[in-house]
């Protein structure tokens, strides 16, 4: 006998082919739409900002970095005037103009997952200003307990009270549930003849 | 280069209609929990493109919320389907009609 794949189509395949036919639909019109490019995220935010002289400054301005910390170093006739932008070291800075000012910018990256998790908390002034998300610490909690009631849920329908006795849960009546309990309880194997025990056919 | 949104929407609409396809021809209840899974993983992606579409991560949160939500959603399925077995000896959704038996 030959066995080779088969299409099971034991549920009819008419509903599949409107379920495809739904994706057909869906898909010329997300396809028509004009959706337009996506905004992305943000790759640095800016975390500190000091002005550092007029805008003709600009062109005679470095960003020194020492032991001390990072500085927008401003070369004057007078000698060197140092601005301290951060403490820190080895982080990016740049000196931009803007408003007729010198500005010493430091920016670092946008880190999306420390983010998520700042929303997730509801922690909205550690958000940075570029990448914003609404605080979710209410549904947080909400989620938390529906887990919560989803495990007992799960514990009271799988709870059996005995050994290879059948809990007649959502049953009228004790001679109402089936006889016997089934194999994976302990119990006998059902006849496979009559029924099927593992869902193949379905 | 960033991959357009409409992409993700028509993979999101195939998941989406994959899934249907299975809840309206299968009969197992596995196969539903999978189907319904399939069908919600979808939503999550047009959370997550959405997200990176306007720049807001509120949509990549959501889609987090979306996951425990399918997974407490499954924990019951599978209690349910436990008990259609024990009642019924099989896992077929065909086979409760009642409300009570």
């Amino acid at each position: 006998m030959t066995t080779r794949p088969e299409l099971r189509d034991t549920g009819g395949l008419l509903p599949a082919v409107a379920a495809v036919g739904l994706f057909v639909v869906m898909a010329a019109v997300f396809l028509g739409a004009p959706i337009g490019d996506a905004a992305g995220f943000p790759q640095n935010a800016e975390v500190a900002n000091e002005s550092i002289g007029d805008a003709s400054v600009a062109s005679n301005a470095s960003i020194q970095t020492t032991n001390n910390g990072t500085f927008a170093q401003v070369a004057t006739a007078s000698g060197n005037e140092s601005t301290l932008l951060t403490e820190d070291t080895g982080v990016n800075a740049t000196i931009v103009t803007a408003g007729g000012s010198a500005y010493g910018v430091v920016s670092e990256p946008v880190s999306v997952t420390a983010t998520i998790g700042y929303a997730m908390f509801g922690l909205s002034s550690q958000l940075p200003d570029e990448l914003k998300s609404e605080s979710f610490l209410a549904v947080f909690e909400i989620i938390d307990l529906v887990l919560v009631a989803a495990l007992v849920g799960a514990v009271t329908l799988a709870r059996r009270e005995d050994l290879s006795t059948v809990v007649t849960l959502f049953t009228s009546s004790e001679d109402a549930a089936p006889s016997g309990a089934v194999a994976a309880d302990g119990g006998s194997e059902p006849d496979v003849s009559e029924e099927s025990t593992d869902g193949g056919d379905a | 280069m960033a991959v357009p949104a409409e992409y993700y929407l028509v993979l999101s609409a195939g998941l989406f209609c994959i899934g249907l396809a299975g809840i309206l021809t299968r009969k197992n209840a596995l196969m539903f929990l999978m189907s319904v899974e399939l069908m919600l993983n979808a939503a999550n992606i047009n959370f997550v493109a959405f997200s990176l579409y306007w720049g807001n991560l509120t949509g990549q949160t959501f889609a987090l919320f979306t996951m425990a939500l399918a997974a407490a959603e499954v924990a019951i399925g599978i209690g349910i389907i436990l008990v259609l077995y024990r009642n019924f000896g099989d896992v077929d959704v065909t086979d409760a009609v009642g409300m009570r038996w």
